[in-house]
């Protein structure tokens, strides 16, 4: 999974999200009869942006995009496999030491 | 009992142990005569064959194995192209036989030739029949050939070295390489044409080799030295018998290919070809009589099947009347092929017992066995797939047998043939499961994972592609009771999500990867062979399991691995470890990396299937950060303990984070990690930790926040944690945690530790252990169960604000643990709520802590000096049991002190 080989996406916009799979899926005659039902997942097995628990995250093999594909819709984001990787292993904030934080920062002047 | 061989051949146990497959005969010798071993005094005949053309033929194992060539068209073995541009050379064919050195006609040893789309070559090495070595070699300018004199006879080996323009022959007749000739080439570097390396023929199908190879190897310089660029070794360890695809020991996948039914093979076992045609043709079979009526019997037959399998309904063992045809109802066809099932059949009653779909040269070899009697029948594959029948077989009256043959010498089965032996019926299970295990244990025919496993996803059995809805990759596995069904397929239909096979390797390419399985539960030792290492863990049968991915089963979506998958394998839970070696060597063997590699963050998070994982060498690590987090039923880590040793800066945040079930861990040395941030949080059910245990002893400002925070911990080693920068809320929450240990070094070998909320809501209740490094220690010990506080080394100490406050059962706070207190800067509030709440605290204790305070002779400025700036919360809050006493002169007296040093002193809310 490089950025040579696949293209990364984040969508926040599910109604587009599906007029590019359904476009995709129509280019591509999909459902075949070799098995294959459609070209990307279903929304809801596409990855859960972690830090806004709405968006969606997915990567697209380059070798299946076909020049038809239009991703240039509103919501659909492209990003780069470092932004891509970042965003899945994002973590909410955990309970920071304020404590500790605070003096930090009152020690700062000493210094 | 246990039966070995005397007893398997004796007149005790056996009448009629019909033969042994090969003991003496050499390679590719006819074989007239098959010996029947039984010893006992109603021993039947030999298996005979007279007509030399219709004798099998012997393809012995050498002690180190070979690549078999039939000399066949289709036959032999590919590799992509290995090569470059060849400047200086050694080529060097190894294990050669007697006709391989005199071939009917010319013989290609190894080539790189093809003609299809063009013309593309780099050289031929070949055989004359007279044994003369021609090589020709192709360059920019052309070819040239190159001949020697003829080598000798006996030659095992050839090597032929090209330095510059000079030609060196070499032969290697069992003393190691001689000279024997030289010639003079033209000196140009050989063409590079990206087509595959082939061993037994040029250009597909040209002047075949009919024989034998041990090795084939090339080195791109003219001294046979260093690592060679092409180095296929079929004596090699890893490449097992009848594989038809291998990783060579220079990286390459070699490809086997066969074609037929006498068909190129890797040979490591002795077998006995019946390499019969499937258009009747070839009658090769052997023959002979019982010399006594047979009616019932046990047979154990090891074979595997060439090409289609034979003619007609392809016979392996059949038994007839004098003069009666095998498929009247007096004989009994033990058991025959046709299309892929095996059966058994008697004529009027029809087939006997029936195997689906194991007649298949897919298969490769196994055994089969079958009881008949007069009134009940059973048949096993390599003692599973269970059949049973009660037909009447009471007209079964045999004298004389019939390998690969019906009566009349037809219907001839294309087998390679390992053991045949019949018994009497009367065995009792226990002597047949000793001579079923004798069978296995000398050929090594079938192990757990064909037999009792519950599936076995095979990349070498994949469809080549991505693998869809239609094009499956099924976990069927031979002969077994549990997973030779349909519903195992692994299927996916999202294009974008499809694995691909390329019929060596199953390769997921990103996180999207993975193939849908139906819903399973089966509990046992999932071993799983990729490329980014070999993992065995044991898995429950109550967490229902949906999708394969390259590390086995489903954890987080997002956090699907991407890599090459040589194979997933499911035993029994009652796998014992060799079973479970057995089967992570057989995937190492095709290329699975033995050990891992890289980063594995998150790699198996939120698997809740496993309950044990039986760590590979994980030296190479780099990242395990969530590695197991919300494992929720993994009870056990076993194996090997080092945990990215091997490598520097290792995050371990989060690694076990609350796998609720850990019980134990073994000494981990994560030596090389510098973070366990909630390493152990939530490990509610790990109630003591391995004292040889390496956490960050080999790194620098390691951090231990909450690393142990709500764990089950009861006790804890005196653990070296000197490293440590950063503790906190490391054990905060360990509720079961009544002491610590004094021993334990909790950084100190660093500077300016924090140990905010380390212990804060923990079990101890008393405390003695020195923190000379640590500067906050704020909450340190707040709302613990503390019941005394010995005088510690917290000299270094920068704050102490609500440390101790609400420690409700804190009564005796020593003496002097303030004494030494010389820290490089004081904060504003240091000790603000310090002992707010102690509710049991005793007068002497507070005496205790102002006259040691007033002892350090610091005053309530930034740095403690006098006139230095004051800091602006100077109160020290102490409250106390007052009903241990009044407080003493010596309290009054340290009191004073502290005024006068800027302190505010304020007990019980009173200011004094």
């Amino acid at each position: 999974m490089t950025d040579k080989t696949h293209r990364f996406f984040r969508f926040s916009n599910e109604a587009s999200y599906e007029t590019l799979t359904t476009a995709g899926n129509t280019a591509r005659s999909l459902p075949d009869d070799n098995g294959t039902e459609r070209w990307l997942a279903l929304w809801d097995n596409t990855f859960l942006d972690p830090e806004t628990s709405s968006d969606r995250l997915y990567c697209v093999k380059k070798s299946g995009i076909l020049e038809s594909d239009n991703f240039d819709l509103d919501g659909i984001e492209e990003i780069n496999l470092e932004t891509y990787l970042q965003r899945l292993r994002w973590e909410p904030p955990v309970e920071e030491d304020l404590e500790l934080l605070d003096e930090l920062n009152l020690e700062l002047p000493i210094h | 009992m246990a039966l070995n061989l005397s007893t398997l051949t004796s007149s005790a146990t056996s009448g009629d142990v019909l033969a042994e497959a090969l003991t003496t005969a050499d390679f590719l010798e006819p074989v007239p005569v098959l010996r029947n071993l039984a010893r006992g005094s109603q021993k039947g005949g030999d298996a005979k064959q007279g007509t030399a053309l219709n004798q099998p033929r012997a393809l012995p194992y050498d002690g180190k194995g070979y690549l078999y060539l039939s000399g066949v068209s289709g036959n032999y073995a590919s590799v992509p192209d290995p090569l470059g541009a060849l400047g200086d050379f050694t080529m060097q064919v190894d294990g050669l036989n007697a006709g391989a050195v005199r071939p009917d006609g010319l013989s290609t040893l190894i080539s790189q030739y093809s003609n299809s789309g063009g013309f593309f070559a780099s050289f031929i090495l070949r055989i004359y029949p007279d044994g003369r070595i021609l090589l020709v070699l192709y360059s920019n300018s052309g070819s040239e050939t190159l001949t020697s004199s003829a080598i000798p006879t006996n030659t095992i080996g050839i090597q032929v070295k090209r330095v510059g323009s000079n030609i060196l022959y070499l032969v290697d007749t069992g003393l190691g390489y001689n000279s024997h000739d030289t010639d003079t080439s033209n000196g140009n570097a050989l063409s590079n044409p990206s087509r595959d390396l082939q061993i037994g023929t040029f250009n597909n199908t040209g002047a075949r080799l009919k024989g034998k190879i041990g090795r084939a190897v090339i080195w791109n310089n003219g001294t046979a030295s260093g690592t060679p660029v092409l180095d296929v070794d079929f004596t090699a360890t890893n490449v097992r018998h009848g594989d038809t695809k291998f990783a060579c020991a220079t990286g390459q996948v070699v490809t086997i290919n066969q074609s037929g039914n006498d068909p190129a093979t890797v040979i490591k076992k002795s077998v006995l070809r019946f390499a019969n045609t499937p258009d009747g043709s070839s009658t090769i079979n052997l023959k002979g009589l019982f010399g006594q009526t047979i009616s019932e019997g046990y047979l154990f037959a090891g074979f595997s099947v060439l090409g289609d399998g034979g003619a007609g309904s392809s016979r392996i063992v059949s038994f007839n009347s004098t003069g009666a045809t095998d498929v009247s109802n007096v004989s009994y066809i033990a058991a025959y092929g046709d299309s892929t099932q095996l059966s058994s059949f008697t004529g009027g009653v029809g087939n006997i017992t029936q195997h689906v779909g194991i007649y298949d040269k897919a298969n490769g070899d196994f055994i089969f066995e079958n009881k008949f009697k007069a009134s009940s029948q059973i048949s096993r594959i390599n003692n599973a797939d269970f059949k049973t029948n009660t037909a009447n077989l009471s007209n079964v009256s045999t004298e004389e047998f019939n390998i690969a043959a019906n009566a009349t010498g037809g219907d001839n089965a294309a087998i390679d043939l390992e053991f045949l032996a019949l018994f009497p019926a009367s065995i009792t299970d226990d002597q047949a499961d000793s001579v079923r295990n004798y069978i296995n244990n000398r050929n090594n025919v079938f192990s757990l994972i064909d037999g009792f496993g519950y599936y076995f996803y095979d990349a070498q059995k994949a469809p080549v592609g991505n693998i869809t809805q239609f094009a499956v990759w099924s976990g069927r596995i031979v002969g077994s009771d549990n997973g030779d069904n349909t519903s195992i397929f692994g299927s996916q239909a999202t294009a974008n999500d499809q694995p691909v096979s390329d019929g060596y390797v199953v390769t997921f390419a990103d996180n999207s990867d993975h193939l849908d399985i139906p819903s399973t539960t089966q509990a046992g030792w999932q071993v799983v062979g990729t490329s980014l290492g070999t993992f065995v863990y044991r898995i429950n049968g109550t967490t229902a399991v949906t999708e394969l991915n390259l590390l086995g089963n489903l954890g987080s979506t997002a956090q699907r691995k991407a890599g090459d998958l040589y194979g997933v394998m499911l035993l029994p839970e009652s796998a014992t470890g060799a079973d479970i070696e057995s089967a992570r060597r057989l995937l190492i063997d095709r290329g699975s990396l033995d050990g891992v590699a890289g980063n594995f963050f998150a790699a198996w998070n939120n698997r809740t299937d496993i309950v044990e994982f039986k760590a590979p060498s994980m030296r190479a690590v780099t990242d395990f950060k969530s590695a197991w987090n919300s494992c929720t039923n993994l009870t056990t880590f076993s194996g090997a303990v080092e945990l990215g040793t091997g490598v520097s800066g290792v995050d371990f945040s989060y690694a076990f984070y609350n796998a609720t079930s850990l019980v134990s861990l073994p000494s981990l040395d994560a030596s090389t990690g510098t973070n366990f941030t909630s390493a152990f949080q939530q490990t509610t059910a790990l109630t003591s930790f391995p004292a040889g245990a390496k956490l960050g002893t080999e790194a620098s400002n390691v951090i231990f926040s909450s690393a142990f925070q709500s764990s089950g911990l009861t006790s804890l080693p005196a653990l070296d944690l000197s490293k440590g920068v950063n503790f906190f809320r490391a054990w905060r929450s360990t509720s079961s945690l009544t002491s610590f240990p004094s021993g334990a070094k909790l950084g100190t070998d660093t500077s300016n530790v924090t140990f905010n909320e380390a212990w804060r809501e923990s079990g101890i209740t008393s405390f003695n252990t020195d923190l000379p490094t640590g500067t906050f220690f704020s909450k340190a010990w707040r709302s613990s169960a503390l019941i005394s506080f010995s005088a510690v080394d917290v000299s270094k100490g920068t704050k102490f604000s609500e440390a101790w406050k609400d420690c409700l059962s804190l009564t005796d706070f020593s003496a002097d643990v303030f004494t030494d207190w010389n820290p490089s800067s004081i904060l504003s509030g240091v000790f603000d709520l310090a002992w707010d709440g102690c509710s049991a605290l005793s007068a002497l204790s507070v005496e205790n802590i102002l006259t040691s305070i007033a002892a350090s002779n610091q005053y309530a400025t930034v740095d403690g000096n006098s006139g230095s700036a004051a800091i602006a919360d100077a109160a020290i809050d102490i409250d106390y049991n007052a009903a241990s006493g009044s407080l003493s002169a010596a309290t009054n007296t340290a009191v004073s002190t502290l005024k006068g040093r800027g302190w505010s002193i304020i007990v019980n809310n009173v200011t004094l």
